[in-house]
């Protein structure tokens, strides 16, 4: 009997002896991480060269900035090769075959990490200590929602329309880390508002510049939201945000300082740039992607961009190589710069009749990008006459931004500037239209099937 | 500075300026250092309690093993190293420096890096088992494995095993007066597990990193985490047989089983509104069914001075999906498999292999031809589009039966004993040109099909591999890649290893005291007896056959 008490006594301090309850909850690896703290969430928002400032440049492939002959076409993988030539209803749907479905999951990728931070902000108290780490990583959160958001609906959204923005199919606005939580696609106008709404929020926490470029700052947030009025069309919030953005930042360079014979002329995270973000590759523009000749042809050559973003191949052709990220067409840079908020600005001033204004800014943009005392001032007739040479300045300073299929989106709307996009490949002529549905791409088949989502129509 | 990597980094950054020539990485040798230590610790404790008293027999075991493995690791680099007097140079890790042939800025490489892991176990069993008048037994055991698994929650992240069983001594009962088999013993067991998949967190994880552009601290999700993780439940029923004849010239057991799972682990269609930055995520998504039989036999055919014992196992297993609560468009379903991941569909194995029906070759062209809506086609999207009706199912990508042969043979102090492995019953898809032609892909290799490739008209009699096309197009390539062209049966049958030893006779040894002196040599992976395909390819292998290995030995002890 003696032995089964013994045994019982024993059976007991088996059963407890795990008595520290946490002895299993050490982390198997030290780099692992479950992110709970604003360190964590600081951390993931900095993962800039891993995910979070990188920017969806999948409409530069439909874009027309650069072409390619028939022989590197053919060259390309299939689907890139289709969305070149605007064949974009052919869908392989395979992920590791269609940058159109990659480049869809990398956004809700990219969203889900701001959503997992603003859902778990709220579980770190704000205290007087950590009060400016707590708002800029929420404002940083919010930034990067509406970043991607709005990469997601120039890309895959119905172009804006004031009259039909309310029933035009825009993009599904996921706001949770809940993966069961699938939602429909919802209109073009509440895909903006979102954006917006995500934007305003943001403003008040972050601080006004940034020490890191990749991180957002209420300067960030400012030029983000005059590209996105002037998107809409709503010039008079477009003027107000792009001078807000430039009252708080406003470096350019000179280009005359930059050294040419660098083969990448310009560094990165260079004083002009307000905020950084740079693209994903496609074999499209890594290699043989030769800017545009009408463009290319358009620089007088006392203009320093003639030199100092080309890549002089023969007589006639040319490639990028002026990118903010040391970088040709790939992985180029995809941020927010001063250059382009002045342009904003100054075609603000045009379209709402201040022409003068819109001349001034216009020269103090373009005086750094001459030679010195070689530039001769750009001289207005009339707003109709600023806008033509604004936009045609727009072009010849923002190529390979991510910025133009936005442009041809907008702009394609007002008779004076559609045009239509020409391809040629060998003896075949491809065209897009102005206003051509195509200018939303398909939502991957996969999610139409899957999803329910309504496909863009055609 | 004799090794390529020290000169080409040399070189990369070093940068001109007016024919003056800077060294960003010194000119010197380059020191890399690792250094790893493993700490290990084990603590196991164990009670055993077995008594009798008149016709009851208790046995029982109660145990727990508790470990911990600790690893630290360092890596450095040091740049300019001159051995003779240990003096390395400083870099300039944060200034991006243009490569010398191309021009394309890059920081140099800071390899300095530190890591930590710890990994902890604790295993708590209990067996028990109570027989009265050596005729009936009641059995039960349970035991619970947990480890700091990260990302899961704290109950999940130890895995419950527990059974219950009984067993009949037939042999001991009184009116049992076989000769012929003086043991017979039947079984019954009910047992259940619980499984966990490493790969998929509940929570959602992140690795830290560093931003290298910046040189700041970065994290990285590396899985959402999906809240509805859940452990695999399967039950288990098995009944047997165990069996020994007279002078244990036959013995053995025979087995049924009977298997049911639930919340199994599978791939899955997901949104990418998920967050995972992919469309196919694993989770608990299907309801398996199977049942199997195990043979063992174990048969003393010579007991003379030459002995002959042969041990034959033999297996049965089926099983098929009963439920996938995620199932996806057929397209998956073949994509999926090609991968090996199982993407379960109901009425299916969970692991099978699907294909499009191939229908040769175009003989002008050398196009693959498939078939669409009953006719043959070379509209390759449809093609690959096809609905599961169009499909070739060709069978398991497991083998329904398998099993070994071992021959021994001994005499006197020699053994010579070889083995027989059989697995029949499934199929694989043969590999191919991987992504051919896409980009500009000359430096790469590609698989030796491509040379017997069609590439006149007539070829189509010779070879089924389709012909060179340019441009690439993807789909005509995936059609091919998932067409019944590839897929072969994997059944074979493997002569595995060959073992034999010779033991010396003690009497002489043990003068010079040794109590025991062996030789022996063992040959593994002897090769392919027999295979339904007729690509002379080993179906377990991929292209590239397991390799033979010889070993000699000699074994004394002391």
């Amino acid at each position: 009997m003696n032995n089964l008490k013994l045994y019982i006594v024993c059976l007991f301090s088996l059963t407890t002896i795990s008595c520290k309850k946490d002895w299993l909850e050490i982390k198997p690896d030290k780099s692992l991480v479950i992110p709970t703290t604003l360190k964590d969430f600081q951390g993931i928002l900095d993962g800039a060269n891993v995910s979070m400032s990188r920017t969806l440049n999948f409409v530069t492939l439909g874009s027309d900035e650069y072409y390619k002959r028939l022989t590197d076409w053919n060259a390309l993988p299939e689907y890139e090769r289709n969305v070149y030539n605007w064949q974009t209803d052919y869908l392989i749907d395979f992920s590791d075959f269609d940058n159109n479905l990659s480049t869809w999951n990398n956004m809700f990728r990219d969203v889900y990490n701001s959503n997992l931070i603003l859902e778990r902000i709220s579980e770190v108290p704000r205290t007087s200590e950590n009060s400016i780490l707590w708002d800029n990583v929420k404002g940083g959160a919010l930034f990067f929602r509406a970043w991607f958001y709005l990469q997601g609906v120039e890309t895959w959204g119905q172009v804006y329309r004031k009259e039909t923005a309310e029933t035009d199919l825009g993009i599904p606005l996921k706001l949770s880390t809940d993966p069961k939580d699938i939602v429909p696609r919802s209109s073009v106008k509440e895909s903006y508002n979102q954006i917006l709404k995500d934007l305003n929020e943001a403003l008040p926490l972050l601080p006004e510049t940034s020490s890191y470029k990749n991180r957002p700052s209420k300067a960030a947030v400012y030029a983000l939201l005059s590209r996105i009025y002037l998107f809409l069309e709503n010039y008079d919030l477009s003027l107000q945000a792009a001078e807000n953005a430039l009252q708080l930042y406003n470096s350019l360079l000179n280009y005359n300082l930059i050294n040419e014979t660098q083969f990448y002329p310009f560094n990165q995270f260079n004083d002009e740039i307000i905020f950084h973000s740079n693209g994903t590759s496609y074999s499209t523009l890594s290699s043989n992607a030769f800017v545009d000749t009408f463009l290319v042809n358009s620089y007088h050559n006392d203009d320093l961009r003639s030199i100092l973003y080309f890549q002089q191949i023969d007589a006639v052709k040319k490639l990028f190589r002026g990118s903010y990220f040391e970088s040709g067409p790939t992985y180029s840079f995809y941020g927010l710069a001063v250059d382009e908020v002045m342009l904003t600005q100054a075609e603000c001033y045009a379209r709402i009749g201040s022409y003068e204004f819109a001349e001034t800014i216009l020269n103090n943009l373009l005086q750094t990008r001459w030679k010195s005392a070689t530039y001769i001032p750009y001289e207005f007739s009339d707003s109709e006459d600023a806008m033509e040479k604004i936009l045609m300045e727009r072009r010849k300073s923002l190529l390979f931004r991510g910025i133009r299929w936005s442009d041809l989106r907008r702009l394609n709307k007002d008779p004076r500037f559609a045009v239509t996009l020409k391809r040629s490949l060998g003896n075949e002529v491809f065209e897009l239209p102005p206003n051509d549905p195509r200018y939303a791409y398909q939502i991957p088949l996969i999610e139409v099937l899957g999803s329910g989502l309504i496909p863009n129509p055609r | 500075m004799e090794r390529y990597l020290t000169r080409d980094l040399i070189n990369r950054f070093t940068s001109v300026d007016n024919n003056v020539f800077t060294n960003n990485v010194p000119v010197g040798g380059i020191l890399d250092q690792q250094q790893n230590s493993i700490l290990s610790n084990t603590l196991r404790p164990e009670l055993n309690y077995s008594n009798t008293w008149g016709k009851h027999e208790l046995y029982s075991i109660l145990g727990l093993e508790v470990r911990e493995v600790n690893g630290e690791g360092y890596t450095s680099r040091f740049y300019g190293y001159d051995d003779e007097t240990a003096v390395s140079l400083r870099v300039n890790y944060d200034v991006r420096y243009p490569q010398f042939h191309n021009g394309s800025m890059m920081n140099i490489p800071f390899m300095d890096d530190v890591s930590g892991t710890t990994n902890r176990f604790i295993s708590r069993f209990a067996n028990f088992a109570y027989t009265y008048d050596k005729r009936f037994t009641l059995s039960a055991s349970a035991r619970k494995d947990a480890s700091n698994l990260f990302g899961v929650r704290a109950n999940q992240k130890g895995v419950p095993l527990w059974s219950i069983g009984g067993a009949w001594n037939i042999s001991n009962e009184k009116f049992y007066s076989n000769e012929l088999f003086p043991f017979l013993k039947a079984r019954v067991t009910y047992g259940f597990n619980g499984n966990i998949d490493n790969s998929v967190t509940a929570f959602p994880t992140a690795r830290a990193d560093r931003n290298s552009y910046l040189s700041i601290p970065a994290v990285v999700i590396t899985n959402p985490g999906n809240p509805d993780l859940r452990w695999e439940k399967v039950g288990v029923l098995n009944v047997g047989l165990d069996f020994t004849s007279r002078n244990r010239l036959v013995s053995g057991s025979i087995e049924y089983y009977s298997k049911k799972g639930k919340d199994i682990f599978a791939w899955g269609y997901t949104s990418a509104m998920a967050g995972f930055g992919t469309s196919i995520v694993k989770g608990n998504y299907a309801e398996i069914k199977g049942q199997g039989v195990d043979l063992n036999l174990n048969v003393k055919i010579l007991q003379r001075e030459l002995k002959w014992d042969v041990n034959a196992l033999f297996n049965f297993v089926d099983d098929i999906v009963s439920k996938n609560i995620r199932e996806g468009a057929t397209t998956e379903l073949i994509n999926l498999g090609m991968r090996t991941r199982n993407f379960p569909k109901s009425g299916y194995p969970l692991y099978s292999v699907y294909s499009y029906q191939f229908a040769g070759l175009d003989n002008q062209t050398g196009d693959p031809l498939g078939i669409l809506d009953g006719a043959v086609s070379k509209d390759y999207s449809q093609l690959n589009r096809a609905s599961f009706d169009d499909l070739v199912f060709h069978g398991r990508a497991t083998p329904s039966h398998f099993g070994s042969l071992r021959n021994t043979f001994s005499w006197r102090g020699a053994s010579l004993s070889f083995n027989l492995i059989y697995k029949l019953g499934y199929f694989i898809r043969r590999e191919y040109v991987t992504n051919p032609f896409s980009q500009k892909s000359t430096w790469s290799n590609t698989h030796s099909d491509f040379s017997n490739r069609w590439k006149n008209p007539g070829d189509e009699e010779i070879t089924n591999i389709p012909s060179f096309s340019y441009p690439y197009n993807s789909n005509r390539y995936l059609f091919y890649l998932r067409s019944s062209a590839l897929v072969e049966s994997a059944d074979h049958i493997r002569f595995q290893d060959i073992n034999l030893s010779y033991r010396f006779n003690n009497t002489i040894l043990k003068r010079i005291n040794i109590s025991g002196f062996e030789l022996y040599s063992y040959i593994n992976n002897i090769g392919i007896i027999w295979r339904k395909n007729d690509k002379n390819l080993d179906p377990d292998a991929g292209d590239i056959p397991p390799i033979r290995t010889v070993a000699f030995g000699v074994r004394v002890a002391l």
